[in-house]
């Protein structure tokens, strides 16, 4: 197993960079990359099984572009092949075709700008940088074998993304909301790709989902590093988010 | 005109009612009289009277702490200071100091201010108050919900300074020390000491690349997270160098060398904490680029103390019962207060209670600052039992074991009252009760509670 991480020195917000470290005790024989700015990453030249990149600043989004850009058509090929991507936070939206800066910070006078992204996916991103989307999320993934499990996690971020996702969501929603406002549908699914905002970790408070993507990967049947608490921290978790009291979306 | 004296006068009004109401309920510092002169007149701050001089005091860390001690040094040197330090930092508090301010008729009674700014806060405020001097404490990971991350305070605080501002800067903060490049700066640092590491021992470290050539850059020392002395191997890339920076600690002498453009001088430390005398290198620079003489800042040094408000100590029967504030949400400022715990000398068991009340009470906390704390601290021989606590005491259990402390020496409880039964409290040992900022209250609970068990125990 060949698990890549890509650009972790900026893409490391939110406390999600430790769901790596979290694969890295729960698969001790894995081999795991860690690919900085100015290398090459390993996908290029090999297929890796499991790619992820997380959340990074506003600047980093647009030199992760740049260094992926070139690597556009290999990471469509890998796409199709079915490897596992994870992007987690606003790495999801450099898959896309391209994020608007609707609203740039007071002064900074970059309102309107277009960042053309890898353009993998026909969905854009609209970022709003006085604005900040703050929610709770809590949904079901479908397997391939038709079973479902909830997923719970957190929002907080300055974009929304726009496009239909109807066919390609990656978690169908209970409450709080999806890509946009107006919809519960979150992430973005295609085979084995999947983008998402939520943070929390979400592979650390879902692990049914790292197991499953982890399966997908070809792992097979991993048991977790401390599972069983992991499993109970969740379900703490879940009962709360299903507590119809709960507020979810900040004001 | 005639809406800023209705601003004006209503808020004396409220300030008056606000003295009432401090007397009656005995609390200290209201925003009120800013809150109401802001409503009836949004641009209050750019329109009333400003003192001659004002020096502003922002970062994520230690801003409180650096404002009084500024305040304090000045009032020692003969100035007479308007400061917000009872008030809040973010623009009604502002506005409530600037309204104390002035008299009647709106004349400024203060020829120099000294302001605490919220660093998100830095675009309503800075364009209006025209700071002479702004000095800046560090950038570093704050709330995800509220400040995402660092670079984008740097750039809300970047976009709000005027281009004529003094900045004074820490040299160690590669992030703080690049703000308004092209204005006039003051530099302050800490040289090599023979504690320092040269790799950042922290999960977070939000400056791990070169800004001229994306390569990682080396630190030459790293004291936390990405404060330190750094450099880029790949292109030659530099952290500036300090105006003024300090040698050799003497931890014995409590004193310390500081290399000045005027010399060589020697300043007491008011502090061995590192966050601590940070601010007091801040305000060694920025006095002295004030115009304040070595002899009379050093002799205001002396009598300078840092108030540990979020530290306090008890001890029954041999044991040491300590509480320690840790900021909840805040990784970087939960993180100072376990590797404080955990670096003290001695056995000691631990008690983490980091739930935020106020979010408790109406949603679920976020749980994505607990893997940008470093519990890793935690995983040490003289560690004997760490209890977890509360909503979320799975998650902090689990985050325990994923930092390689072992599963025997941890307890997990939901209840406050389970607490003492987890502790073994053996004499000449230390208790450490690590808190989120709303559970003051609770924590005094425990510390009671605790007491109470070792006096039976005594008894028996």
């Amino acid at each position: 197993m060949k698990i890549e991480v890509l650009y972790p020195e900026i893409a490391n917000l939110y406390g999600d960079h430790f769901q790596m470290e979290y694969l890295r005790q729960s698969l001790p024989e894995a081999v795991f990359y860690k690919t900085s700015l100015n290398s090459e990453p390993h996908f290029v030249t090999e297929d890796v099984d499991f790619l992820y990149m997380g959340p990074t600043t506003e600047e980093g989004i647009e030199l992760i572009v740049k260094r992926l850009m070139p690597h556009k058509e290999r990471l469509k090929e890998l796409v199709e092949k079915g490897k596992v991507f994870l992007m987690t936070g606003n790495a999801f939206e450099i898959f896309g075709k391209e994020i608007e800066i609707a609203e740039d910070i007071l002064g900074g006078g970059d309102e309107g700008r277009i960042i053309p992204c890898l353009g993998l996916f026909d969905y854009r991103s609209v970022r709003k940088m006085m604005h900040r989307y703050n929610t709770l999320y809590w949904g079901e993934l479908t397997t391939e074998e038709g079973s479902t499990m909830d997923i719970i996690g957190f929002k907080a971020e300055f974009s929304y993304t726009y496009g239909d996702n109807s066919k390609n969501y990656a978690f169908k929603g209970h409450r709080g909301f999806g890509i946009h406002p107006d919809t519960q549908l979150e992430g973005f699914r295609f085979r084995n790709f999947f983008g998402t905002y939520l943070n929390g970790p979400i592979l650390i408070n879902n692990p049914m989902f790292a197991k499953y993507l982890l399966k997908l990967a070809g792992a097979g049947d991993v048991t977790l590093a401390f599972e069983k608490q992991a499993m109970d921290a969740y379900q703490a978790k879940l009962k709360q988010f299903k507590d119809p009291a709960i507020e979810y979306v900040e004001e | 005109m005639i809406r800023f004296y209705a601003a004006l006068w209503a808020g004396k009004c409220a300030k008056l009612g606000s003295v009432i109401l401090r007397k009656l309920l005995k609390k200290e510092g209201t925003n009120l009289p800013g809150q109401v002169a802001l409503k009836i007149c949004p641009d209050f701050i750019d329109r009333v009277k400003k003192p001659e001089t004002v020096i502003a005091v922002t970062g994520t860390n230690g801003k409180t702490t650096l404002t009084n001690i500024i305040a304090d040094l000045l009032t020692k040197n003969g100035y007479r200071i308007l400061s917000n330090r009872l008030g809040s930092n973010i623009n009604s508090g502002i506005a409530t100091a600037l309204l104390n301010g002035v008299s009647l008729f709106g004349r400024e009674k203060y020829k120099t201010a000294v302001l605490e700014v919220d660093e998100r806060s830095a675009f309503r405020v800075f364009p209006y108050i025209h700071p002479s001097y702004v000095v800046v404490t560090n950038l570093l990971r704050d709330s995800c919900r509220r400040n995402a991350h660092p670079h984008y305070i740097f750039n809300i605080i970047n976009n709000a300074l005027p281009d004529d501002v003094t900045l004074v800067l820490n040299a160690d903060d590669l992030i703080s020390s690049k703000l308004k490049e092209n204005n006039p700066h003051v530099y302050y640092g800490i040289g090599k000491q023979p504690w320092d590491h040269t790799e950042c021992r922290n999960l977070l470290n939000d400056m791990q690349i070169c800004p001229v050539c994306q390569g990682l850059i080396q630190y030459e020392y790293s004291r936390y997270n990405h404060i330190g002395r750094a450099k880029c191997p790949s292109c030659g890339f530099e952290a500036p160098k300090a105006d003024y920076l300090a040698g050799l600690m003497d931890y014995e002498k409590m004193t310390m060398p500081v290399a000045t453009p005027y010399g060589e001088e020697t300043y007491p430390m008011i502090s061995d904490s590192i966050f601590n005398l940070y601010n007091e290198m801040a305000a060694i620079a920025f006095c002295r680029a004030f115009g304040i003489e070595y002899q009379p800042l050093k002799k205001s040094l002396e009598t300078t103390h840092v108030i540990e408000s979020r530290y306090r100590k008890v001890t029954e029967d041999g044991v040491d019962i300590v509480t320690n504030m840790a900021k909840g949400q805040i990784a970087p400022a939960v993180t100072v207060a376990f590797e404080y715990a955990a670096s003290r000398p001695g056995e000691k068991e631990l008690v983490v209670m980091l739930d935020d009340f106020r979010d408790a009470a109406v949603t679920v906390e976020n749980t994505a600052y607990l893997y940008d704390v470093d519990f890793e601290f935690f995983n040490q021989p003289n560690v004997s039992r760490i209890v977890v606590q509360g909503d979320r005491s799975r998650d902090y259990l689990l985050r325990c074991l994923l930092a390689g402390i072992p599963e025997e020496k941890l307890r997990c409880v939901d209840q406050l009252s389970e607490i003492p039964d987890q502790l073994a409290l053996k004499k000449g040992t230390s208790v450490y009760i690590l808190h989120d900022s709303y559970q003051v209250t609770v924590k005094d609970e425990l510390v009671e509670a605790l007491r109470k068990k070792i006096r039976e125990r005594a008894k028996a």
